[in-house]
């Protein structure tokens, strides 16, 4: 159907953004509206005052800053693919993003609204557990930086208030002798993930891992990282080791039985996915050579 | 009359080269804009949610779901439709003319939003694999023909637009 | 799918059981609760207002408490829908005495339906368990007879 009837601001700078939050109860701010749109088309959200931030120029950038990469609230999930820096520095999100719906959601939509809306596989939100971002959240009085591990509070909710926005997503770059992978098992191309997996593998002298990195999106509430260091850290990683850690996986989630698919499904589907990420990673990270 | 529904806004934007300005509630969806407004029914309504792909426009030269834009956020913006791919009556689109071809339709209702990610998708990978076709196009649902053929057809007009020097506006 | 956890609250289980069946206590603890009208003995009609993230709205629910044991346990059935689907749980409540304070445990057997998109179907249980936290608070506060916040976490 369509969306309750609602008033309509558009805004071109953070000010006059966070006046027009200051002004209004029950306003939301629109990004993409890849995920609030259908919402509203359903009237699951029914917002009465919009403020839409796709002019917040200020909002749409990437670039590197001493050993993080920056990333604006605003930047659209294909100009992120498409972004050679982004490529370079963090290739487990350019491969995780690709994942993410199909053409037109990602010519609209934004990493930063995905943040934001939190579904528990969102390829963006697992990819940045993985990495271990962190999200710069403003107000009018000033801005907090937030782990984003703490920033997922649970389905769709997130630690920002109606008078916040999310300005920025900040990573910090993977050491040289790293490898990433991102797996993920979908009913269609670009459909919502059952389970999807990122993992980032550091290897060090005679080949052993030296740290790792996984996070899983579909298993719980929200993406989620585990840690899988003690079977694979200080060993070179072959089947075995790939089999412990997913073992360790197994034993710390629980997933729930939904619409898509059955709790018992996600974890079998979960052991194989880790299981095939972390050996990508590895195999990665050794083609980078010593 | 419902106070919010006469907060109209005045909008301008640019459709398959034309300006258009017109007053319309904030919640009007771009597709229905497109539809109603405007009068161009090629782009169809089908999920709402983002999924089907029959509503799939161009804006600024990208796909987009016309059913997750507000018509008033396509402000200064310009707008492709269907009806807007032929040069004229006699002068069908490769795209086009491949779907007819291969019979890349039977009850058409996924086809203009099928043709404009095609669009999409030979502008940014010209050469594009059955299984980059099929990826490609995997947001764009078709009830009747089985795919088969749409794949038949972007093939041929892939083939077609690399050989001949037919400008292709579109960036993305 | 299962819906179960527990709630430590301030007071001694006969305290708490008093506040948790009466339909008052109820009424100002269910989060976002419009009003709440007696349609017999324990079987309650609810109407709430939910604001949380996105997902805003009007829901409607009935609620029921039955097999009671006074200052023990009773067997809790619900249902409500609204914009976002429909959800009912029924299962068992249970009261322990922790001292100063009474360990709350709740485990119900929950059927989501109705939604059109997974995307709402996904929330359900997640907003239903952190409403299930935020109405144990509040609870809390109308024992220990402190005021009640208006706003809550993501509303």
């Amino acid at each position: 159907m369509k969306p309750k009837p609602f008033d309509y601001v558009r805004v071109d700078t953070l000010p006059a953004l966070f006046s027009a939050l200051a002004a209004h109860d029950n306003a939301k701010i629109i990004a993409g509206g890849q995920s609030l749109v259908p919402m509203m088309n359903f009237r699951v959200a029914q917002p009465e005052v919009l403020v839409d931030i796709n002019g917040v120029e200020a909002l749409n950038h990437v670039g590197r800053d001493g050993d993080w990469l920056c990333i604006g609230a605003m930047a659209r999930y294909q100009d992120l693919i498409d972004s050679p820096l982004v490529r370079e520095s963090l290739p487990l999100l350019s491969e995780a993003l690709g994942h993410v719906g199909y053409p037109a959601i990602r010519n609209r939509g934004t990493l930063g609204g995905s943040v934001v809306h939190n579904d528990p596989s969102a390829e963006g939100g697992v990819a940045l557990c993985c990495l271990g971002a962190e999200v710069v959240v403003a107000s009018a009085k000033g801005e907090r930086v937030v782990p984003i591990a703490e920033f997922f509070v649970t389905t769709y909710l997130t630690d920002i208030a109606p008078h916040e926005v999310l300005t920025e997503i900040r990573i910090p770059v993977p050491l040289p002798r790293s490898g990433s992978a991102f797996r993920e098992l979908a009913k269609r191309v670009g459909d919502f993930a059952i389970v999807n997996v990122a993992a980032l593998v550091s290897v060090g002298a005679g080949d052993k891992v030296s740290a790792v990195s996984l996070a899983l999106g579909g298993v719980a509430e929200t993406p989620l990282s585990f840690d899988v260091g003690p079977a694979v850290i200080g060993h070179p990683l072959d089947a075995a080791r790939a089999a412990e850690a997913a073992r360790l996986v197994d034993a710390l989630s629980d997933p729930q039985d939904d619409n898509v698919a059955g709790g018992e499904y996600k974890r079998h589907l979960a052991g194989v996915l880790v299981k095939q990420a972390l050996l990508a990673a590895y195999i990665d990270a050794m083609a980078k050579g010593a | 009359m419902n106070e919010a529904a006469m907060k109209a806004i005045r909008v301008t934007t640019s459709v398959n080269g034309t300006s258009y300005t017109r007053a319309v509630e904030p919640r009007l969806l771009l597709s229905d804009f497109l539809r109603n407004e405007l009068g161009l029914t090629g782009t169809h309504v089908g999920c709402e949610h983002g999924k089907c792909g029959a509503c799939t426009v161009l804006v600024g030269g990208r796909a987009v779901r016309a059913c997750l834009m507000f018509a008033v956020q396509a402000e200064g913006k310009s707008v492709e439709t269907i009806e807007g791919l032929a040069a004229g009556a006699d002068a069908l689109h490769p795209i086009q003319r491949a779907f007819i071809d291969c019979h890349g339709l039977q009850c058409g209702f996924c086809t203009p939003g099928m043709i404009n990610s095609t669009r999409a998708l030979l502008a940014a990978n010209p050469a594009p694999t059955d299984q980059e076709i099929r990826a490609g196009l995997a947001g764009n649902i078709c009830r009747c023909t089985g795919y088969v053929n749409i794949v038949k057809a972007v093939r041929q007009a892939a083939n077609e637009m690399r050989t001949t020097a037919a400008p292709e506006g579109v960036s993305k | 799918m299962k819906f179960e956890g527990e709630s430590e609250v301030s007071g001694t289980p006969p305290v708490v059981w008093d506040a948790l069946i009466d339909p008052k206590v109820i009424e100002r603890c269910t989060p976002g609760c419009q009003s709440l009208a007696v349609v017999g003995p324990d079987d309650f009609e609810l109407v709430t207002k939910i604001g949380i993230a996105s997902i805003s709205g009007t829901y409607k629910g009935r609620m029921r408490i039955a097999e009671k044991l006074v200052g023990e346990r009773y067997v809790m059935s619900a249902e409500g829908a609204g914009p976002i689907g429909t959800m009912s749980v029924v299962g068992i409540v249970t009261l322990q005495d922790n001292g100063d304070a009474t360990r709350v445990a709740y485990s119900f057997e929950a059927t989501v339906g109705g939604a059109m998109t997974g995307l709402a179907q996904r929330a359900l249980l997640p907003i239903a368990k952190l409403l299930t936290k935020q109405f144990f608070k509040r609870v809390e506060k109308v024992i220990a007879g402190e005021d009640l916040p208006a706003e809550e976490v993501g509303s």
